[in-house]
């Protein structure tokens, strides 16, 4: 029970007959469930389209610089503005949002918010100069071992900062959170196959036919690839969710989820590099990452399946 | 949180400092980077409850409400034995469990509040005053980013209310269920173990109310010396279920410096048999966080540089 | 004088009767639900608490139900209920006039009084207020104040 300011009173909530909460301690859950739902797993997934395209952008530079420069100095100002929605809407999930500069007063390398706060605040500003930069280049001036050097500065706090959400959701004691030992495996990977089809996407609205066939390829590699911890998350999570939902809902939303999320994906990519069919595709990945975090970030929301049966 | 003589000074400051818009958002900004001198350390202290001459009065509940002024968490009741409060919260900060155990008849039959006692034991009423653990290496201090949560000078889990900018990380961390965040304020609070009243020399709140001194309070290492000699002699005196839960470290769990006497399995009483610290997986979190996305990394590399014409 | 205090009252909200799992089923009552008591002198509303700390006694060949009531509720407070001396004769004692009968036979149903329920005659107190207590150091107040900072 919360405190709450309107009066509660017994007497003008007639209750019904037999109506009484549960008794005894053991079938009720010890921890408390902090208030992270929705905002957080549209956070989970915002976080990783942003670094997962700066990640994919600067790589796809340094590995065939010639074909990915243009592609790539249009991708950093987008992962720009994403992180920055990500951060505000991180920034608001906060109970007290006024003091969010409070996490910025210790650095704890034991706590993975606060390491995910600092790679994040550190990561935004060679960020902001790289997406600076490349707009001004795009502009026609060019400061290009600049440009270069703020990409590589910002590389290592880009991965810490995509690699810290995993670890912050599977670090704490809550059912079915607290089993997620690759949910960091997962994200990380997730992140880079959402920046490679984010790439993906701009390369074919730019009309840049080389660098969409040869991302196409990678992408695909990389839809496979999330295979494996996805698939690793899920024996992680099974227990948790047959103790939450019958083997016909699990069946159901699996096989849509995989649908969804490769199935589509994949076969759209193989038919064609077009923008239309690309754009689908990444809008189906994208939607189907979305729900596999809320999925995850539901668990300890959903009341067991034996107390809602009864 | 004493009214020591230089805080008299301050006693005039109580309206908001002339200054305008600016001057409060540049304190709002600078305050919190702020640090005094750091207390003494001081003998650590702690808790330890002896359910076994526990009444169930609530007298702790309401000790700890009064002193701390705390709300109440509104009128429903719960049907769980004679527990209406039912959990620890951000406005709740000692909440008094009932457990019945008795024997059911040969013909017995309807509901009861009956639980299944984890010994033979029959006929008996348990009552346990639940709170704040105040773990060693407590989870909720590893989590907090702010740095909210310490341990102060007497190893006492505390949360400095006004630094929790309410991030809900040691709510999710606590195995125990002990911390919630407030909707008044959007902080998270729990037991402080009433600093305020010990480094005024007092004891707490509850400890001075419980009229069976059920809750002793002490330097640690007096008390888990007491708590153990009890058992001791609950054992001879034909009570063989009587253990310590959280007097000493085990294998998954620090010690916590407010132990119980328990004479039944935790979970009876609404505790993880075996509590587990989360930070045991954390290491191992972060490496396959790392090659999870550096497989990807790679595989993007060696794709794209093998594709290019 | 019992009902005005918010810390007290959440401990224990509503008047309940507590009785046997046997009078329960042999009545229909539910855990949790209503249920009248009554006697020569009046009839009360309770919640029913069904509970295997009563018994049912056989005595002389007969089975005696035996149910528990508090009291502390009445008509006035932030939480009301009905009151246990409704059901009792005045027997007062002779020195302080303090209500003697607390024992007495009665008859128990499932259901609940005629007539509007009774509401309370005084709002919950508002708290908390997010105000710090005047004239004092920020470092003396309350815990559970909980506007600490800013």
């Amino acid at each position: 029970m919360h405190a709450s300011t309107t009066s509660q009173h017994a007497l003008t909530q007639p209750r019904l007959p037999g109506e009484v909460k549960e008794v005894g301690y053991e079938s009720m859950t010890v921890t408390k469930v902090p208030d992270w739902y929705g905002m957080i797993a549209w956070d989970a997934l915002l976080n990783g389209m942003a670094t997962g395209l700066f990640m994919a952008a600067a790589v796809s530079e340094l590995a065939a610089p010639a074909v990915f420069k243009p592609v790539a100095k249009v991708a950093y100002p987008v992962a720009l503005v994403l992180l920055l929605v990500d951060l505000t809407m991180l920034v608001f999930d906060l109970g007290d949002p006024l003091r969010f500069h409070h996490m910025l007063r210790v650095f704890k390398p034991y706590s993975p918010m606060s390491v995910g706060t600092w790679c994040l605040t550190i990561f935004s500003l060679p960020l902001t100069a790289a997406a600076g930069l490349s707009v001004l280049a795009l502009l026609g001036f060019d400061f290009e071992w600049a440009r270069i050097l703020a990409v590589i500065a910002a590389l290592p706090f880009g991965f810490g900062s995509a690699a810290y959400k995993g670890v912050l959701l599977s670090t704490n004691a809550q059912p079915g959170w607290k089993d997620a030992r690759w949910l960091g495996g997962y994200l990380t990977n997730s992140a880079l196959l959402m920046g490679c089809g984010e790439l993906l996407v701009l390369s074919a609205v730019m009309g840049n036919t080389q660098a969409t066939d040869i991302l196409r390829t990678a992408f695909i590699v990389l839809l496979l690839l999330n295979l494996i911890p996805l698939g690793l998350l899920f024996a992680n999570l099974r227990l948790a969710h047959a103790r939450l939902y019958t083997p016909a809902q699990q069946w159901r939303v699996g096989l849509l989820l995989f649908a969804t999320g490769v199935l589509i994906p994949l076969s759209l990519t193989l038919l064609s590099g077009g923008l239309v069919f690309i754009f689908v595709a990444i809008i189906f990945l994208v939607l189907a990452s979305w729900s596999i975090r809320f999925v995850y970030i539901k668990i300890p929301h959903t009341s067991p399946l034996a107390l809602r049966s009864g | 949180m004493a009214s020591r003589e230089k805080e008299l000074s301050k006693l005039t400051q109580t309206s908001d400092p002339p200054g305008g818009q600016l001057a409060q958002v540049a304190e709002r900004l600078i305050y919190p980077f702020l640090h005094g001198e750091p207390p003494k350390p001081q003998t650590p202290t702690g808790f330890y409850t002896d359910t076994t001459v526990c009444i169930g009065c609530k007298a702790c509940e309401v000790a700890c409400k009064q002193w701390n002024q705390l709300p109440s968490d509104g009128f429903e009741w719960s049907g769980n034995s004679y527990d209406n409060t039912t959990e620890l919260s951000a406005s709740t900060w000692r909440h008094v469990k009932f457990i019945e155990q008795f024997a059911d008849l040969p013909s017995g039959n309807g509901v009861s509040l009956n639980t299944t006692p984890g010994e033979s034991i029959l006929n008996r009423w348990l009552m346990m005053s639940d709170h704040c653990k105040h773990c060693l290496a407590a989870p909720c201090n590893q989590a907090c980013p702010t740095g909210a949560i310490i341990h102060n000078e007497f190893e006492n889990v505390y949360i400095q209310a006004d630094i929790c900018n309410g991030c809900s990380c040691c709510v999710a961390a606590c195995p125990f269920g002990v911390i919630t965040r407030s909707d008044m304020g959007g902080h998270s609070h729990k037991c402080t173990l009433c600093y305020d009243r010990q480094r005024d020399g007092l004891e707490p709140a509850c400890a001075k109310a419980c009229p069976t001194q059920s809750i002793h309070f002490g330097p640690i290492d007096e008390i888990r010396e007491n708590a153990r000699k009890r058992v001791e002699e609950l054992h001879r005196r034909g009570v063989p279920q009587a253990y310590l839960y959280g007097d000493a470290a085990s294998e998954t769990y620090s010690e916590m410096h407010s132990f119980y006497l328990l004479v039944d399995r935790p979970s009876v009483y609404g505790l993880p048999d075996e509590p587990f610290n989360p930070w045991l997986h954390m290491m191992g979190d972060y490496a396959r966080s790392i090659v999870g996305g550096l497989a990807a990394i790679v595989a993007l590399f060696i794709a794209l540089f093998l594709l290019r014409p | 004088m019992s009902r005005f205090n918010s810390w007290l009252n959440e401990l224990q909200p509503e008047m309940f009767a507590e009785l046997s799992p046997e009078l329960a089923a042999e009545r229909g009552i539910a855990h949790g639900g209503w249920m009248t008591i009554r006697t020569a002198r009046g009839q009360i509303e309770a919640r029913a608490m069904v509970t295997r700390r009563l018994r049912p006694f056989p005595i002389e060949g007969r089975v005696i139900h035996q149910i528990g009531l508090p009291f502390h509720w009445a008509f006035a407070g932030e939480v009301v209920g009905s009151n246990a001396n409704d059901l009792t004769a005045i027997l007062a004692d002779p020195n302080v006039s303090m209500h003697e009968c607390k024992a007495f036979a009665c008859q128990v149903q499932a259901s609940r009084l005629d007539g509007p329920v009774p509401h309370p005659t005084m709002p919950t107190a508002h708290w908390p207020t997010l105000d710090p207590i005047p004239q004092t150091p920020a470092s003396a107040q309350p815990e559970g104040r909980l506007g600490h900072g800013k």
